[in-house]
């Protein structure tokens, strides 16, 4: 029978594990769903921000259960780059409804480098009482508020 | 030498029979707890997929903001048979197609369409986006999103 009640004890100790992990894992899917809403703008930039900002909680989070989760996010400007080939409308024999290979010219790049975030959040909390455990995600934020050439 | 009598011989197939029921449910209770931290572990590979399949998607859009004019064409010109190599330059982009090998690994590809409503005379683009990642438990997910972006068009002025 202890051995039983062993048994019965560890699969209690993993239950609340598995609901620390399932806390930490809905924390990560919320924070990431409202950055993707939040103005560019507003988002700041930098490793590893604690600082909450609008509707975004960083930094150490308690919940109910006891358990301190710590949220960073690290938010950079990544250079992206745009390819298309020119399209030569102002000549005489383009049609706008039938346009030819030939109307196309070279390959161009427009290049942005400040109009996309690679955003970062990790949510990481202790267990066993030293060993730090973390889930993260990665996404991107657009700015499509910024004034188009 | 102790005789077995048929009473000792019960109490055995008793206790055999007590120790089997308690194995049986003590290994079916340890299965479904890792079953359980095995789901967490897909749910996490799951939501990570969704974001970055998101995020990927808001700069195809971006694209599709900055520069409308060459999707619209080079998809005409496909297909009117005209020839596909401005849609592939369109659709080539590094940063709508490649991998993510920070906390996890995943490859993903972008493509822009346009669709045929009123054979081309709005402004209907379609984007897709699909992104395989390898789950922390090992397994491929595949995460597909399409949005299709509509507008007004401008008539070029010649």
């Amino acid at each position: 029978m202890i051995p039983i009640a062993g048994l019965m004890g560890y699969g209690g100790k993993a239950t609340l594990k598995d609901a620390r992990r399932i806390t930490a894992i809905q924390m990560l899917d919320k924070t990431m769903r409202s950055l993707l809403s939040e103005p560019f703008n507003e988002i700041p930039i930098g490793n590893n921000i604690v600082k909450s900002f609008n509707n975004i909680t960083l930094g150490d989070v308690s919940v109910p259960n006891g358990v301190v989760y710590s949220v960073k996010l690290t938010s950079q400007h990544i250079n992206t780059a745009f390819d298309y080939k020119t399209v030569n409308v102002h000549t005489e024999k383009f049609n706008d409804t039938n346009p030819l290979s030939t109307d196309f010219g070279s390959d161009e790049t427009l290049t942005l480098n400040d109009s996309v975030l690679k955003l970062s959040l990790t949510v990481s909390w202790t267990e066993e009482k030293s060993k730090e455990v973390q889930v993260s995600a990665i996404t991107f934020r657009a700015n499509f508020s910024r004034r188009t050439i | 030498m102790k005789h077995i009598t048929s009473k000792n011989g019960m109490a055995l197939v008793l206790a055999m029979t007590l120790t089997m029921a308690l194995l049986i449910l003590g290994s079916s209770y340890l299965k479904s707890i890792s079953q359980r931290s095995n789901s967490n572990t897909i749910e996490l590979g799951t939501i990570q997929a969704d974001l970055l399949a998101e995020g990927i998607t808001q700069i195809a859009m971006l694209k599709l903001k900055e520069l409308p004019g060459p999707l619209y064409y080079a998809a005409l010109c496909k297909a009117k048979g005209n020839g596909t190599e401005a849609l592939k330059t369109y659709n080539g982009d590094s940063v709508l197609n490649g991998s993510i090998k920070d906390e996890f690994i995943a490859q993903y590809s972008t493509s822009f369409a346009m669709l045929p409503s009123k054979l081309y005379e709005d402004m209907n683009a379609k984007i897709t986006v699909v992104l395989n990642l390898s789950r922390p438990d090992g397994r491929a997910y595949e995460k597909k999103i399409e949005r299709t972006v509509s507008g007004a068009r401008k008539l070029s002025v010649k």
